[in-house]
């Protein structure tokens, strides 16, 4: 038995090992490769000034074409908008951006169905997982208490989160091979047209959204200009006109929600617009801030 | 409690250490510790399903002890008859008592009449087949004569729940496991590592062959009317080792953790996608299953003592019972239908016992007559598995219609933001690693021993996949 338990000990101490190991691998890939989302590319961004920053869901990073705002106001943009991102994952990344020296004039935040979600997205926190020595980051992920332990052991957040900053990610980020989406816009299109479109949104919003309103001191504090966006849904979407009650919460926001009712050619879903009317409403709400260096 | 869990994780030391350090001098206490822990295993899961297993077990154990002191025939066949319509009838209303009444009402609805008959929501209780069946064959055995029941009733009940394999197998005879039960145990420092050994081999198998492939299989047969032929064909290969693994992954991880508490189960798996014929393949896939049909069913109808026909008909009673043993859906029965074609050729040809020996038992490289022979079997089972994965026949169908007439072969980019052919390097290492170690249970053997394990734990850490948590597929049936 004694002959075992060296043994077991030894299988367990190689364990150990290797999870430190590839703890520190994997840190050092994720630190030191080249960016793979949004959040590295924002960590590894010190110094840089934005004019028009745009944050939200996938229904920013789906929606707005930077490259054309570029193009047609003159203006540096960037999309900031993550897939399945929540607003509590916006405030950390401009607090992040912010502590690295990032400023910008105009914030524009994608709120709808949004507005009542709390805390961050799992996609969020799996990307923050190899900076989590990051103070600012650390702070953050520590309000999820048992998750925040957990991510403390060698190596079992590369495992928990793997999906994210896994295997697969790691070893891409170190052989240097770029991400499909272009970082320094942040455009994320959807191709072609739908065909199902229905949806729901809730007919009752909270009274108040602690997220927003720590942004909107954030902004205050910084001297930037924030702004609300509703983007558009199709016609069938239920509920879109309870977006009055957001009105009422927030004086500064613009609907477009309804701004592609009867142009279904423009939808990849009901909350997701395609190519062509992602680039056409980044038009519209552009022409609505700014003047077009060109027409 | 899952193998793959760090619910067990805590459980398998503690019993171990209770088991080796604290009780290690009295077998009957060790007994029920180990009857205790089986209890607490499945209980973790559904509680209230334990009283399922106790009923089959003292059922079971009444009617063994009956069945020694009866003389009378007739008296031992109703004896054998309340064990079989207990635990048949108990498998048969969890498992299936919604696909009978649904059947019911499509066949009526065939010939225009409609019915509302109202289904159950059933809840099925996890390894019902595998104990159900565990337990039958002590009542057969008993019955036939061949086994001497056991008194002790602790040893009975600990045979019919012991945790390692309650809840996927292997399915074991009492002639196998019960014995075991009655022998003091002596700690065997080769046996204990070699448990070690397949615990790793099995959490690599499950963690990262199948739970990977799960993720690929997932996204293919989600979308299947909307890839091309390549990745459905890839769809159904992913499957094919997706079903390997998590299935022999749970066996090798069941027989390690036997052998940590000295007991011994029987093999599960040999290899079986080095078949180079069907009925070879069920020589070396789910054994304790096969073999199970083969000695109460197989044999009790005739076996291949008989017409040629009734052979045939035989073949075909026992890969359709074997379809659905697995489930309540006429995907499996077209699966066991599928392969009693398969073999019907063989045995008509009295070619199905031409492949006992290992392949390529002398040399490295399988000849190309093997090769392709084993090219030829893969792909028939692998066509039968789109069957087994599909969610109903009419899906199975159009997926196969599919991957035969659209023709395409461009790398696609799946929904899960993945190319359809990247695993696939890592399925081929996984073949080769298998190839050269056919003759033995698991690769941790030789000069590089340490090398492997280190290899396969960096393998398990960095490739498995923990983020979607995915249970034993055979837990379903």
């Amino acid at each position: 038995m004694k002959q075992f338990l060296i043994y077991i000990s030894k299988v367990i101490g190689i364990l150990i090992i290797l999870m430190y190991g590839l703890d520190t691998l994997y840190s050092y890939v994720f630190k030191n490769g080249i960016p793979r989302n949004k959040i590295q590319k924002i960590l590894q961004t010190k110094n840089v000034h934005y004019d028009i920053v745009f944050l939200g869901s996938s229904r920013t990073e789906n929606h707005i074409d930077c490259a054309l705002v570029e193009q047609l106001t003159g203006k540096s943009c960037v999309n900031f908008g993550l897939s399945g991102g929540s607003i509590g994952d916006m405030l950390i990344l401009l607090t992040l951006a912010d502590s690295n020296g990032v400023t910008f004039d105009d914030v524009f935040l994608q709120v709808d169905y949004n507005y009542n979600s709390k805390g961050l997205s799992n996609n969020f926190k799996a990307s923050l997982i190899p900076f989590i020595k990051n103070t600012d980051i650390k702070k953050e992920l520590k309000k999820d208490k048992q998750n925040f332990y957990y991510s403390s052991i060698p190596f079992y957040r590369y495992m928990k989160y793997d999906k994210v900053v896994g295997f697969r990610e790691s070893l891409l980020a170190f052989l240097g091979k770029k991400p499909k989406i272009n970082l320094e816009v942040g455009f994320n299109p959807k191709v072609g047209v739908g065909l199902t479109k229905s949806g729901q949104l809730p007919t009752i919003y909270n009274d108040k959204n602690e997220e927003i309103q720590s942004l909107i001191s954030l902004m205050k504090e910084k001297r930037v200009n924030l702004k609300f966006f509703i983007a558009p849904y199709c016609m069938e979407m239920e509920n879109r006109n309870r977006f009055g009650v957001l009105k009422s919460r927030l004086t500064n926001i613009f609907n477009y929600s309804s701004v592609f009712d009867y142009k279904e050619e423009y939808f990849f879903n009901c909350g997701h617009l395609n190519i062509d009317g992602a680039r056409e409403f980044t038009k519209i709400l552009i022409k609505d801030f700014y003047t077009f260096k060109i027409n | 409690m899952f193998f793959n869990s760090i619910a067990f994780l805590l459980f398998l030391p503690t019993v171990f250490f209770l088991y080796w350090f604290l009780l290690k001098r009295n077998l009957k206490v060790q007994n029920i510790l180990l009857l205790v822990a089986s209890y607490f295993f499945y209980g973790w899961w559904d509680y209230r399903f334990l009283i399922l297993i106790a009923l089959s077990t003292g059922i079971d154990y009444v009617v063994g002890l009956k069945l020694q002191s009866e003389t009378v025939k007739k008296k031992r066949n109703y004896l054998l008859a309340l064990s079989l319509i207990f635990n048949l009838g108990m498998l048969g209303f969890f498992k299936y008592y919604n696909f009978f009444v649904e059947s019911w009402i499509d066949a009526w609805a065939m010939s225009g009449v409609k019915m509302h008959v109202s289904t159950m929501q059933i809840v099925l209780p996890v390894g019902i087949s595998f104990y159900t069946f565990q337990t039958l064959s002590y009542t057969i055995d008993v019955y036939r004569k061949k086994l001497t029941p056991t008194k002790n009733f602790i040893n009975f009940a600990t045979f019919v729940a012991f945790f390692p394999q309650l809840v996927a197998g292997p399915i074991e005879r009492a002639t196998n496991l019960l014995p075991q039960f009655s022998v003091k145990r002596i700690f065997n420092l080769e046996r204990a590592k070699s448990g070690i050994h397949l615990i790793i081999w099995g959490l690599f198998k499950k963690i990262v062959i199948a739970d990977s492939c799960a993720t690929y299989v997932n996204a293919i047969f989600d979308n299947y009317q909307e890839v091309n032929t390549l990745t459905l064909l890839m769809g159904a290969v992913y499957f094919a080792f997706q079903i390997y693994g998590d299935f022999s992954g749970y066996s090798d991880i069941a027989i390690g953790t036997a052998r940590l508490f000295g007991f011994e189960l029987m093999q599960n798996f040999n290899y079986p996608y080095f078949s180079r014929d069907v009925a070879e393949f069920w020589r070396r896939w789910h054994i304790s299953l096969s073999t199970w049909f083969r000695d109460y069913l197989y044999i009790p109808l005739g076996g291949s003592r008989t017409t040629k026909n009734k052979q045939i008909r035989n073949v075909f009673i026992i890969f359709l019972v074997s379809g659905f043993w697995h489930g309540a859906n006429w995907t499996f029965i077209i699966w066991g239908a599928l392969h009693a074609l398969f073999f019907i050729p063989l045995l008509i040809g009295k070619k199905n016992r031409k492949n006992i020996n290992q392949v390529s038992e002398n040399g490295v490289i399988p000849s190309f007559r093997e090769f392709m022979d084993m090219l030829i079997t893969f792909t028939l089972v692998t066509l039968a598995w789109v069957f087994f994965r599909a969610d109903n026949s009419t899906v199975a169908c159009h997926y196969i219609k599919r991957l035969v007439s659209n023709l395409n072969f461009n790398i696609e980019y799946l929904s899960i933001e993945r190319y359809s052919i990247e695993i696939l390097v890592l399925i081929g290492i996984f073949i080769l690693f298998e190839w050269f170690h056919k003759h033995v249970e698991h690769p941790f053997l030789g000069r590089v021993k340490w090398l492997k394990i280190v290899g396969v734990i960096i393998m398990i850490l960095t490739l498995g996949v923990y983020s979607n948590h995915l249970e034993f597929i055979y837990f379903q049936f």
